[in-house]
Protein backbone atom coordinates (compact mmCIF):
# COMPACT_ATOMS: atom_id res chain seq x y z
CA UNK A 1 0.00 0.00 0.00
CA UNK A 2 0.90 3.24 -0.69
CA UNK A 3 0.03 6.76 0.25
CA UNK A 4 0.78 9.75 -2.53
CA UNK A 5 2.00 12.61 -1.15
CA UNK A 6 -0.56 15.70 -1.45
CA UNK A 7 -3.15 13.19 -1.79
CA UNK A 8 -6.56 12.14 0.13
CA UNK A 9 -6.48 8.66 0.85
CA UNK A 10 -8.97 7.03 1.99
CA UNK A 11 -9.15 3.87 4.68
CA UNK A 12 -12.22 1.84 4.86
CA UNK A 13 -13.52 -1.50 6.10
CA UNK A 14 -15.31 -3.12 8.37
CA UNK A 15 -15.20 -3.10 12.21
CA UNK A 16 -11.96 -5.26 13.40
CA UNK A 17 -10.60 -5.06 9.77
CA UNK A 18 -7.56 -3.35 11.30
CA UNK A 19 -7.71 -0.22 10.33
CA UNK A 20 -6.20 1.24 13.31
CA UNK A 21 -4.17 -1.33 13.59
CA UNK A 22 -2.06 0.20 10.64
CA UNK A 23 -1.81 3.09 11.94
CA UNK A 24 -0.88 1.58 14.98
CA UNK A 25 1.97 -0.07 13.05
CA UNK A 26 2.80 3.47 10.86
CA UNK A 27 3.27 5.81 14.01
CA UNK A 28 5.29 2.58 15.87
CA UNK A 29 3.21 1.48 18.14
CA UNK A 30 3.47 -1.80 17.04
CA UNK A 31 6.07 -3.63 15.34
CA UNK A 32 4.73 -5.64 12.50
CA UNK A 33 4.98 -9.25 12.48
CA UNK A 34 6.43 -8.70 8.81
CA UNK A 35 6.98 -6.26 6.50
CA UNK A 36 8.46 -2.64 6.45
CA UNK A 37 7.33 0.91 6.59
CA UNK A 38 8.74 3.85 4.53
CA UNK A 39 8.44 7.25 4.80
CA UNK A 40 9.74 9.86 1.84
CA UNK A 41 11.82 6.53 0.73
CA UNK A 42 13.63 6.36 4.43
CA UNK A 43 12.67 3.24 6.24
CA UNK A 44 10.89 3.97 9.36
CA UNK A 45 9.49 0.38 10.84
CA UNK A 46 10.93 0.05 14.08
CA UNK A 47 11.39 3.10 15.30
CA UNK A 48 9.39 4.71 18.75
CA UNK A 49 6.52 6.61 18.66
CA UNK A 50 8.14 10.34 19.32
CA UNK A 51 10.91 9.85 16.83
CA UNK A 52 8.22 9.06 14.02
CA UNK A 53 6.26 12.04 15.55
CA UNK A 54 9.04 14.35 14.34
CA UNK A 55 9.77 13.17 11.26
CA UNK A 56 6.40 14.37 10.29
CA UNK A 57 4.32 11.67 10.52
CA UNK A 58 1.08 12.34 12.87
CA UNK A 59 -1.87 10.46 14.10
CA UNK A 60 -5.07 11.55 15.88
CA UNK A 61 -6.79 9.34 18.38
CA UNK A 62 -10.26 8.17 17.30
CA UNK A 63 -11.10 8.95 21.18
CA UNK A 64 -9.74 12.07 21.83
CA UNK A 65 -6.59 11.62 24.31
CA UNK A 66 -6.23 14.87 25.96
CA UNK A 67 -3.92 15.44 28.98
CA UNK A 68 -7.11 16.41 31.70
CA UNK A 69 -6.06 18.77 33.86
CA UNK A 70 -4.07 20.61 31.24
CA UNK A 71 -5.46 23.59 30.15
CA UNK A 72 -6.99 23.55 26.04
CA UNK A 73 -3.55 26.33 25.23
CA UNK A 74 -1.33 23.70 27.29
CA UNK A 75 -2.61 20.55 25.55
CA UNK A 76 -2.04 22.64 22.32
CA UNK A 77 1.30 23.60 23.40
CA UNK A 78 2.64 20.11 24.55
CA UNK A 79 1.86 19.36 20.71
CA UNK A 80 4.75 21.89 19.52
CA UNK A 81 8.07 21.41 20.47
CA UNK A 82 10.28 23.73 22.60
CA UNK A 83 13.54 24.91 23.27
CA UNK A 84 12.67 25.23 26.91
CA UNK A 85 11.77 21.25 27.04
CA UNK A 86 14.95 20.51 27.77
CA UNK A 87 16.05 20.54 31.78
CA UNK A 88 19.19 22.80 30.90
CA UNK A 89 17.38 25.44 29.29
CA UNK A 90 14.27 25.17 31.00
CA UNK A 91 15.66 26.86 34.28
CA UNK A 92 16.48 30.24 32.17
CA UNK A 93 13.49 31.56 31.05
CA UNK A 94 14.97 33.77 29.00
CA UNK A 95 16.01 30.54 26.91
CA UNK A 96 12.33 29.72 25.85
CA UNK A 97 10.39 33.11 26.46
CA UNK A 98 10.30 34.20 23.22
CA UNK A 99 9.64 30.68 21.22
CA UNK A 100 6.86 30.26 23.80
CA UNK A 101 5.45 33.89 22.98
CA UNK A 102 5.55 32.51 19.16
CA UNK A 103 3.69 29.20 20.07
CA UNK A 104 1.20 30.53 22.05
CA UNK A 105 0.49 32.80 18.63
CA UNK A 106 0.46 29.82 16.24
CA UNK A 107 -1.52 27.56 18.87
CA UNK A 108 -4.26 30.90 18.95
CA UNK A 109 -4.08 31.05 15.24
CA UNK A 110 -4.58 27.15 14.73
CA UNK A 111 -7.13 26.89 17.43
CA UNK A 112 -9.10 29.89 15.83
CA UNK A 113 -9.05 28.19 12.23
CA UNK A 114 -10.37 24.57 13.75
CA UNK A 115 -13.36 26.69 15.57
CA UNK A 116 -12.31 26.30 19.08
CA UNK A 117 -12.14 30.33 20.31
CA UNK A 118 -12.29 31.79 23.90
CA UNK A 119 -12.61 27.77 25.29
CA UNK A 120 -8.43 28.03 25.51
CA UNK A 121 -7.96 28.88 28.84
CA UNK A 122 -10.21 26.40 30.01
CA UNK A 123 -9.06 22.73 31.57
CA UNK A 124 -9.44 20.61 28.70
CA UNK A 125 -11.23 18.12 30.73
CA UNK A 126 -14.42 20.93 31.16
CA UNK A 127 -14.97 21.36 27.30
CA UNK A 128 -17.93 19.47 25.59
CA UNK A 129 -16.68 16.41 23.33
CA UNK A 130 -17.24 18.03 20.21
CA UNK A 131 -14.41 20.69 21.46
CA UNK A 132 -12.31 17.65 22.67
CA UNK A 133 -12.16 16.19 19.36
CA UNK A 134 -11.72 19.67 17.76
CA UNK A 135 -8.77 19.84 20.29
CA UNK A 136 -7.33 16.55 19.05
CA UNK A 137 -7.21 17.89 15.49
CA UNK A 138 -5.92 21.16 16.05
CA UNK A 139 -2.80 19.56 18.72
CA UNK A 140 -1.61 17.12 15.14
CA UNK A 141 -1.43 19.97 13.47
CA UNK A 142 1.19 22.25 15.99
CA UNK A 143 3.73 20.78 14.90
CA UNK A 144 4.14 21.40 10.95
CA UNK A 145 3.14 17.99 9.85
CA UNK A 146 3.71 16.21 6.22
CA UNK A 147 1.44 13.45 7.00
CA UNK A 148 -1.58 13.37 9.16
CA UNK A 149 -2.96 9.47 9.57
CA UNK A 150 -6.60 11.14 10.99
CA UNK A 151 -8.77 7.92 12.51
CA UNK A 152 -12.16 8.36 12.41
CA UNK A 153 -12.65 12.89 12.13
CA UNK A 154 -16.38 13.01 11.82
CA UNK A 155 -17.06 10.06 14.79
CA UNK A 156 -19.94 11.00 16.68
CA UNK A 157 -20.49 14.53 15.16
CA UNK A 158 -23.03 16.17 13.37
CA UNK A 159 -23.32 15.53 9.31
CA UNK A 160 -23.13 19.01 8.73
CA UNK A 161 -20.41 19.26 11.17
CA UNK A 162 -18.27 16.54 9.52
CA UNK A 163 -18.51 18.29 6.36
CA UNK A 164 -17.33 21.38 7.59
CA UNK A 165 -14.56 19.28 9.15
CA UNK A 166 -13.78 17.24 6.27
CA UNK A 167 -13.92 20.75 4.41
CA UNK A 168 -11.55 22.17 6.74
CA UNK A 169 -8.93 19.23 6.57
CA UNK A 170 -9.25 19.43 2.42
CA UNK A 171 -8.38 23.60 3.20
CA UNK A 172 -5.32 22.14 4.98
CA UNK A 173 -3.96 19.96 2.81
CA UNK A 174 -3.95 22.86 0.00
CA UNK A 175 -2.68 25.94 2.50
CA UNK A 176 -0.16 23.57 4.03
CA UNK A 177 0.55 20.45 1.82
CA UNK A 178 0.20 18.29 3.98
CA UNK A 179 -0.57 14.47 2.88
CA UNK A 180 -3.82 12.90 4.88
CA UNK A 181 -4.70 9.30 5.43
CA UNK A 182 -7.83 8.77 6.58
CA UNK A 183 -9.73 6.41 8.36
CA UNK A 184 -13.84 6.83 7.99
CA UNK A 185 -17.07 4.87 8.27
CA UNK A 186 -18.94 7.46 7.13
CA UNK A 187 -18.51 6.19 3.74
CA UNK A 188 -21.25 9.07 2.29
CA UNK A 189 -18.93 11.82 3.39
CA UNK A 190 -15.93 9.95 2.49
CA UNK A 191 -16.02 9.58 -0.49
CA UNK A 192 -16.52 12.96 -1.45
CA UNK A 193 -13.23 14.34 -0.60
CA UNK A 194 -11.08 11.15 -1.27
CA UNK A 195 -8.59 10.67 -4.17
CA UNK A 196 -7.73 7.18 -3.86
CA UNK A 197 -9.43 4.67 -1.48
CA UNK A 198 -7.95 1.25 0.16
CA UNK A 199 -10.42 -1.28 1.54
CA UNK A 200 -9.06 -3.69 4.40
CA UNK A 201 -11.44 -6.47 5.62
CA UNK A 202 -9.75 -9.00 8.02
CA UNK A 203 -6.57 -7.54 8.72
CA UNK A 204 -6.18 -8.10 4.57
CA UNK A 205 -6.28 -5.77 1.83
CA UNK A 206 -9.39 -6.34 0.40
CA UNK A 207 -9.59 -3.56 -3.02
CA UNK A 208 -8.51 -0.61 -3.95
CA UNK A 209 -8.73 2.18 -6.36
CA UNK A 210 -10.86 5.58 -6.99
CA UNK A 211 -13.94 5.95 -5.10
CA UNK A 212 -15.91 4.66 -7.76
CA UNK A 213 -13.88 2.18 -8.51
CA UNK A 214 -13.91 0.77 -5.26
CA UNK A 215 -18.02 1.72 -4.63
CA UNK A 216 -18.89 -0.85 -7.22
CA UNK A 217 -16.28 -3.35 -6.21
CA UNK A 218 -19.00 -6.42 -5.40
CA UNK A 219 -16.23 -7.97 -2.66
CA UNK A 220 -16.39 -4.51 -0.96
CA UNK A 221 -20.08 -4.88 -0.67
CA UNK A 222 -20.18 -8.42 0.14
CA UNK A 223 -17.67 -7.50 2.92
CA UNK A 224 -19.85 -4.88 4.14
CA UNK A 225 -23.49 -6.21 4.30
CA UNK A 226 -22.59 -9.74 3.83
CA UNK A 227 -24.34 -11.03 0.73
CA UNK B 1 12.41 22.33 78.19
CA UNK B 2 14.38 23.67 75.91
CA UNK B 3 12.38 25.58 72.82
CA UNK B 4 15.22 27.00 71.22
CA UNK B 5 16.69 23.92 71.01
CA UNK B 6 13.55 22.35 69.84
CA UNK B 7 12.63 24.81 67.32
CA UNK B 8 16.13 24.40 66.02
CA UNK B 9 16.08 20.82 65.18
CA UNK B 10 12.58 21.06 63.94
CA UNK B 11 13.91 23.45 61.26
CA UNK B 12 16.08 21.37 60.30
CA UNK B 13 14.63 18.41 60.08
CA UNK B 14 11.79 20.71 58.25
CA UNK B 15 14.49 21.25 55.67
CA UNK B 16 15.93 18.00 55.46
CA UNK B 17 12.64 16.06 54.53
CA UNK B 18 11.42 19.70 53.05
CA UNK B 19 13.47 18.33 49.96
CA UNK B 20 12.57 15.05 50.20
CA UNK B 21 8.98 16.30 49.51
CA UNK B 22 9.84 18.35 46.84
CA UNK B 23 11.92 15.46 45.01
CA UNK B 24 9.14 12.80 45.78
CA UNK B 25 6.24 15.65 44.02
CA UNK B 26 8.84 16.86 41.10
CA UNK B 27 8.42 12.76 40.07
CA UNK B 28 5.00 11.89 41.55
CA UNK B 29 3.23 14.79 41.87
CA UNK B 30 3.88 16.40 38.72
CA UNK B 31 5.54 13.39 36.76
CA UNK B 32 3.05 10.83 37.87
CA UNK B 33 6.11 7.91 39.01
CA UNK B 34 5.23 6.53 41.84
CA UNK B 35 8.62 6.27 43.23
CA UNK B 36 8.23 4.15 46.53
CA UNK B 37 11.86 3.84 47.21
CA UNK B 38 13.06 7.90 48.09
CA UNK B 39 14.48 6.08 51.41
CA UNK B 40 17.13 4.17 49.31
CA UNK B 41 18.37 7.03 47.90
CA UNK B 42 18.23 8.86 51.20
CA UNK B 43 20.08 6.32 52.69
CA UNK B 44 22.94 6.38 49.92
CA UNK B 45 23.30 9.90 50.26
CA UNK B 46 23.74 9.64 54.10
CA UNK B 47 26.35 6.67 53.08
CA UNK B 48 28.28 7.87 50.86
CA UNK B 49 28.79 11.29 53.51
CA UNK B 50 29.84 9.35 55.90
CA UNK B 51 31.97 6.73 54.32
CA UNK B 52 33.65 9.54 52.19
CA UNK B 53 34.17 11.76 54.69
CA UNK B 54 35.68 9.53 57.48
CA UNK B 55 37.85 8.00 54.71
CA UNK B 56 38.97 11.45 53.79
CA UNK B 57 39.36 12.34 57.00
CA UNK B 58 41.40 9.20 57.91
CA UNK B 59 43.32 8.64 55.33
CA UNK B 60 44.82 12.66 55.16
CA UNK B 61 45.95 11.68 58.92
CA UNK B 62 47.79 8.49 57.99
CA UNK B 63 45.71 6.76 59.76
CA UNK B 64 43.89 3.71 58.67
CA UNK B 65 41.50 2.00 61.11
CA UNK B 66 38.35 0.31 59.81
CA UNK B 67 35.31 2.67 59.48
CA UNK B 68 33.13 1.18 61.90
CA UNK B 69 35.84 0.84 64.30
CA UNK B 70 35.85 2.58 67.76
CA UNK B 71 39.28 4.05 66.90
CA UNK B 72 37.85 5.64 64.24
CA UNK B 73 35.11 7.45 66.53
CA UNK B 74 37.98 8.18 69.00
CA UNK B 75 40.59 9.98 65.79
CA UNK B 76 37.44 11.27 64.63
CA UNK B 77 36.80 13.41 67.71
CA UNK B 78 39.94 15.43 67.66
CA UNK B 79 40.26 15.40 64.11
CA UNK B 80 37.09 17.12 63.16
CA UNK B 81 37.79 20.05 65.42
CA UNK B 82 41.27 20.52 64.03
CA UNK B 83 40.83 21.84 60.62
CA UNK B 84 37.78 23.85 59.93
CA UNK B 85 38.20 24.37 56.34
CA UNK B 86 39.06 20.88 55.67
CA UNK B 87 35.27 20.29 57.48
CA UNK B 88 34.00 22.49 54.87
CA UNK B 89 35.27 21.02 51.73
CA UNK B 90 34.92 17.69 52.96
CA UNK B 91 31.54 18.97 53.71
CA UNK B 92 30.50 20.10 50.45
CA UNK B 93 32.25 17.51 47.98
CA UNK B 94 30.54 14.88 49.68
CA UNK B 95 27.13 16.77 49.22
CA UNK B 96 28.15 17.22 46.06
CA UNK B 97 28.91 13.59 45.17
CA UNK B 98 25.80 11.98 47.23
CA UNK B 99 23.85 14.13 44.63
CA UNK B 100 25.53 12.60 41.88
CA UNK B 101 25.85 9.16 42.95
CA UNK B 102 21.99 9.27 44.45
CA UNK B 103 21.17 10.30 41.28
CA UNK B 104 23.00 7.79 38.98
CA UNK B 105 21.45 5.03 41.29
CA UNK B 106 17.74 6.30 40.72
CA UNK B 107 18.61 6.40 37.20
CA UNK B 108 20.19 3.18 36.76
CA UNK B 109 18.13 1.22 39.26
CA UNK B 110 14.51 2.34 37.34
CA UNK B 111 15.93 1.88 33.92
CA UNK B 112 14.63 -1.18 33.38
CA UNK B 113 11.19 0.02 34.40
CA UNK B 114 10.98 2.77 32.26
CA UNK B 115 8.93 1.45 29.36
CA UNK B 116 6.55 -0.48 31.49
CA UNK B 117 3.72 0.44 33.91
CA UNK B 118 3.96 2.12 36.99
CA UNK B 119 3.19 -0.11 39.30
CA UNK B 120 6.82 -1.84 38.16
CA UNK B 121 9.12 0.89 39.04
CA UNK B 122 7.02 1.69 42.51
CA UNK B 123 7.60 -2.21 43.78
CA UNK B 124 11.20 -2.49 41.58
CA UNK B 125 12.42 0.69 43.95
CA UNK B 126 11.07 -0.25 46.78
CA UNK B 127 12.71 -4.02 46.47
CA UNK B 128 15.68 -2.16 45.45
CA UNK B 129 15.75 -0.24 48.87
CA UNK B 130 15.26 -3.57 50.88
CA UNK B 131 18.11 -5.10 49.55
CA UNK B 132 19.93 -2.50 49.69
CA UNK B 133 19.59 -2.23 53.85
CA UNK B 134 19.88 -5.70 54.54
CA UNK B 135 22.94 -5.82 52.46
CA UNK B 136 24.21 -3.05 54.58
CA UNK B 137 22.94 -4.76 58.13
CA UNK B 138 25.40 -7.34 57.36
CA UNK B 139 28.29 -5.32 55.55
CA UNK B 140 30.90 -5.11 58.34
CA UNK B 141 33.06 -2.41 56.58
CA UNK B 142 30.38 0.00 56.50
CA UNK B 143 29.61 -1.55 60.62
CA UNK B 144 26.88 -4.06 60.04
CA UNK B 145 23.61 -2.84 62.00
CA UNK B 146 25.83 -0.22 63.73
CA UNK B 147 26.54 1.83 60.83
CA UNK B 148 29.08 4.38 61.01
CA UNK B 149 29.59 7.55 63.70
CA UNK B 150 31.47 10.25 63.89
CA UNK B 151 30.84 12.05 60.88
CA UNK B 152 32.85 14.91 60.89
CA UNK B 153 30.14 18.17 61.37
CA UNK B 154 31.07 20.74 59.20
CA UNK B 155 31.03 23.33 62.33
CA UNK B 156 32.88 21.12 64.45
CA UNK B 157 35.51 23.32 65.49
CA UNK B 158 32.28 25.81 66.98
CA UNK B 159 32.37 25.04 70.91
CA UNK B 160 28.92 26.28 71.57
CA UNK B 161 26.56 23.32 70.52
CA UNK B 162 23.60 25.55 70.23
CA UNK B 163 25.34 28.27 67.79
CA UNK B 164 26.75 24.63 65.84
CA UNK B 165 23.40 23.83 65.45
CA UNK B 166 22.09 26.86 64.38
CA UNK B 167 24.66 27.32 61.83
CA UNK B 168 23.88 23.70 60.12
CA UNK B 169 19.90 24.88 60.41
CA UNK B 170 21.04 27.57 58.50
CA UNK B 171 22.61 26.02 55.96
CA UNK B 172 20.36 23.35 55.39
CA UNK B 173 17.70 25.91 54.98
CA UNK B 174 19.71 27.54 52.40
CA UNK B 175 19.81 24.16 50.55
CA UNK B 176 16.14 24.23 50.79
CA UNK B 177 15.58 27.32 49.22
CA UNK B 178 17.83 26.60 46.67
CA UNK B 179 15.94 23.50 45.71
CA UNK B 180 13.01 24.80 45.89
CA UNK B 181 13.59 27.94 43.58
CA UNK B 182 15.21 25.20 41.33
CA UNK B 183 12.12 22.94 41.52
CA UNK B 184 9.68 26.06 40.70
CA UNK B 185 11.59 27.07 38.02
CA UNK B 186 11.71 23.90 36.26
CA UNK B 187 7.66 23.33 37.31
CA UNK B 188 7.16 26.51 35.85
CA UNK B 189 8.58 25.60 32.11
CA UNK B 190 8.33 24.01 29.01
CA UNK B 191 9.67 21.25 30.96
CA UNK B 192 7.12 21.03 33.84
CA UNK B 193 4.61 21.15 31.35
CA UNK B 194 6.33 17.94 29.91
CA UNK B 195 6.41 16.15 33.34
CA UNK B 196 2.62 16.82 33.60
CA UNK B 197 2.09 15.52 30.41
CA UNK B 198 4.10 12.53 31.22
CA UNK B 199 1.51 12.34 34.35
CA UNK B 200 -1.87 13.14 33.00
CA UNK B 201 -1.60 10.85 29.41
CA UNK B 202 1.87 8.74 28.95
CA UNK B 203 0.85 7.17 25.64
CA UNK B 204 -0.37 10.74 24.13
CA UNK B 205 2.47 12.57 25.18
CA UNK B 206 4.30 9.79 23.54
CA UNK B 207 2.29 10.22 20.20
CA UNK B 208 3.18 14.06 20.77
CA UNK B 209 6.66 12.97 19.85
CA UNK B 210 8.03 13.35 23.79
CA UNK B 211 10.50 10.85 24.94
CA UNK B 212 8.52 9.56 27.74
CA UNK B 213 11.46 7.15 29.11
CA UNK B 214 14.02 9.78 28.98
CA UNK B 215 11.72 12.12 30.93
CA UNK B 216 11.17 9.81 32.97
CA UNK B 217 14.54 8.98 33.85
CA UNK B 218 15.66 12.55 33.98
CA UNK B 219 13.53 13.30 36.51
CA UNK B 220 14.13 10.33 38.52
CA UNK B 221 17.72 11.13 38.59
CA UNK B 222 16.89 14.75 39.99
CA UNK B 223 14.62 13.09 41.95
CA UNK B 224 17.02 10.98 43.53
CA UNK B 225 19.85 13.63 43.82
CA UNK B 226 17.82 15.89 45.70
CA UNK B 227 17.79 12.89 47.82
CA UNK B 228 21.35 12.22 48.13
CA UNK B 229 21.42 15.68 49.12
CA UNK B 230 19.07 15.03 52.40
CA UNK B 231 20.68 12.31 52.78
CA UNK B 232 24.16 13.58 53.60
CA UNK B 233 22.63 16.60 55.82
CA UNK B 234 21.46 13.74 58.02
CA UNK B 235 25.04 12.25 58.12
CA UNK B 236 26.18 15.24 59.20
CA UNK B 237 23.53 16.72 61.43
CA UNK B 238 23.34 13.19 63.13
CA UNK B 239 26.88 12.34 63.47
CA UNK B 240 26.42 8.84 62.92
CA UNK B 241 23.34 6.82 60.76
CA UNK B 242 22.81 2.89 60.14
CA UNK B 243 21.00 1.31 57.38
CA UNK B 244 17.60 0.84 59.61
CA UNK B 245 16.76 4.26 59.33
CA UNK B 246 16.47 3.96 55.66
CA UNK B 247 13.08 2.05 55.21
CA UNK B 248 10.39 1.97 53.93
CA UNK B 249 7.75 3.67 56.46
CA UNK B 250 10.55 6.92 55.85
CA UNK B 251 9.42 6.56 52.54
CA UNK B 252 6.15 6.79 52.99
CA UNK B 253 6.12 9.37 55.36
CA UNK B 254 7.37 11.52 52.70
CA UNK B 255 4.47 10.35 50.81
CA UNK B 256 2.31 11.64 53.83
CA UNK B 257 3.96 14.82 53.35
CA UNK B 258 3.34 14.77 49.24
CA UNK B 259 -0.54 13.50 49.91
CA UNK B 260 -1.12 15.80 52.84
CA UNK B 261 0.52 19.18 51.42
CA UNK B 262 -0.77 18.55 48.23
CA UNK B 263 0.76 17.34 45.16
CA UNK B 264 1.97 18.78 42.28
CA UNK B 265 2.43 22.12 44.31
CA UNK B 266 5.96 22.91 45.99
CA UNK B 267 4.35 24.75 48.81
CA UNK B 268 2.08 21.26 49.30
CA UNK B 269 5.27 19.81 50.09
CA UNK B 270 6.43 22.08 52.56
CA UNK B 271 3.57 22.05 54.10
CA UNK B 272 3.50 18.54 54.25
CA UNK B 273 6.99 18.68 55.33
CA UNK B 274 6.30 21.02 58.34
CA UNK B 275 3.38 19.28 59.90
CA UNK B 276 4.74 16.12 59.51
CA UNK B 277 8.33 16.95 60.90
CA UNK B 278 6.46 19.00 63.55
CA UNK B 279 4.73 15.93 64.58
CA UNK B 280 7.93 13.77 64.62
CA UNK B 281 9.42 16.43 66.55
CA UNK B 282 7.36 16.81 69.15
CA UNK B 283 6.64 13.34 69.82
CA UNK B 284 10.75 12.72 70.35
CA UNK B 285 9.62 14.94 73.26
CA UNK B 286 6.64 14.05 74.71
CA UNK B 287 8.09 10.80 74.42
CA UNK B 288 10.85 12.32 76.63
CA UNK B 289 8.18 14.06 79.00
CA UNK B 290 6.47 11.67 79.79
CA UNK B 291 8.12 8.54 80.11
CA UNK B 292 5.61 6.49 81.86
CA UNK B 293 3.29 5.85 79.71
CA UNK B 294 1.73 2.89 78.40
CA UNK B 295 2.28 3.40 74.66
CA UNK B 296 5.56 4.57 72.89
CA UNK B 297 4.63 7.73 71.65
CA UNK B 298 5.77 6.81 68.09
CA UNK B 299 3.56 4.66 67.65
CA UNK B 300 0.64 7.36 68.15
CA UNK B 301 2.51 9.28 65.17
CA UNK B 302 2.61 6.37 63.13
CA UNK B 303 -1.16 6.26 63.58
CA UNK B 304 -1.96 9.96 62.94
CA UNK B 305 0.31 10.03 60.04
CA UNK B 306 -1.63 7.00 58.49
CA UNK B 307 -4.96 8.85 59.33
CA UNK B 308 -3.42 11.76 57.83
CA UNK B 309 -3.05 9.94 54.44
CA UNK B 310 -6.61 8.25 54.64
CA UNK B 311 -8.82 11.28 55.79
CA UNK B 312 -6.92 13.63 53.07
CA UNK B 313 -7.61 11.25 50.25
CA UNK B 314 -11.12 10.89 51.58
CA UNK B 315 -11.78 14.47 51.76
CA UNK B 316 -9.41 16.63 49.75
CA UNK B 317 -7.36 13.88 47.51
CA UNK B 318 -5.77 16.55 46.02
CA UNK B 319 -3.87 17.75 49.45
CA UNK B 320 -4.19 20.87 51.04
CA UNK B 321 -2.39 23.36 48.84
CA UNK B 322 -3.89 21.97 45.69
CA UNK B 323 -2.62 22.34 42.16
CA UNK B 324 -2.50 25.67 40.34
CA UNK B 325 -4.13 25.08 36.95
CA UNK B 326 -5.60 28.02 36.09
CA UNK B 327 -3.05 30.70 36.20
CA UNK B 328 -0.22 28.83 33.85
CA UNK B 329 2.99 30.51 33.56
CA UNK B 330 1.77 30.96 30.04
CA UNK B 331 -0.45 34.04 31.24
CA UNK B 332 1.94 35.76 33.48
CA UNK B 333 5.00 36.02 30.97
CA UNK B 334 2.53 37.53 28.00
CA UNK B 335 0.74 40.12 30.31
CA UNK B 336 -2.37 39.55 28.28
CA UNK B 337 -5.24 38.15 30.03
CA UNK B 338 -3.66 37.76 33.08
CA UNK B 339 -4.94 35.64 36.02
CA UNK B 340 -8.41 36.67 37.08
CA UNK B 341 -9.00 39.75 39.07
CA UNK B 342 -9.13 40.25 42.65
CA UNK B 343 -12.71 40.79 42.51
CA UNK B 344 -14.00 37.54 40.47
CA UNK B 345 -11.29 35.76 42.54
CA UNK B 346 -13.12 36.66 45.56
CA UNK B 347 -16.85 35.96 44.48
CA UNK B 348 -15.32 32.69 43.47
CA UNK B 349 -14.14 31.86 46.77
CA UNK B 350 -17.40 33.22 48.06
CA UNK B 351 -19.29 30.38 46.23
CA UNK B 352 -17.05 27.75 47.04
CA UNK B 353 -17.47 28.78 50.87
CA UNK B 354 -21.14 28.75 49.99
CA UNK B 355 -21.23 24.74 48.50
CA UNK B 356 -18.77 23.21 50.83
CA UNK B 357 -20.89 24.85 54.09
CA UNK B 358 -24.02 23.44 52.15
CA UNK B 359 -22.28 20.32 51.51
CA UNK B 360 -21.41 20.01 55.51
CA UNK B 361 -24.44 20.49 56.48
CA UNK B 362 -26.13 18.11 53.81
CA UNK B 363 -23.89 15.55 55.45
CA UNK B 364 -24.63 15.96 58.83
CA UNK B 365 -28.28 15.46 57.61
CA UNK B 366 -27.41 12.42 56.24
CA UNK B 367 -26.53 11.08 60.02
CA UNK B 368 -22.49 11.83 58.74
CA UNK B 369 -22.87 9.60 55.60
Amino acid sequence: MSVREGSVTGLIGPNGSGKTTLFNVISGFYPPDSGEVYFMGNKITGLNPNEIYNLGVIRTFQNPRLFPRLTVLENLLVAAGSRGERVTSSIAKRNWVDGEAKLVKKAYEIAKSVGLEGVERNIASDVSGAHMKLIETARSLMNSPKVLLVDEPAAGISYSAAKNLFNYLLKLKEDYGITLFIIEHRIDILMDYVDYVYVLHLGKLLSQGTPEEVLSDKKVREAYIGD
Amino acid sequence: MDIIGFLISWITFFSIYSILSISLNLEAGYTGISNFGKAAFYGIGAFIAAVVSLLVFLTLSGLSYPLYSLETIVAMGTLSKQNPVLNIIVFLFTLTLAFVISGVAGYLVSYPTLRVGPAFLGITVLSFGELLRIFLRNFQPTGGTYGLAGIPHPFAFVQDPTARDLAFMLIALTLLIAIYLFSERLVNSPYGRLMKSVREDEVASLCLGKDVPKIKAQVLFIGSGMAGIAGALLAYYMGSINPDIFVPSLTFEVWAMVIFGGSANNKGALLGAGVITFLNRASVVLNFMFQNLPVDVNYIRWMLVGLLIVATLLFKPEGLIPEDTRSSFVWSLFGEQKTVSFKERTEEVRKRVKLYVKKLISWFMMGGE
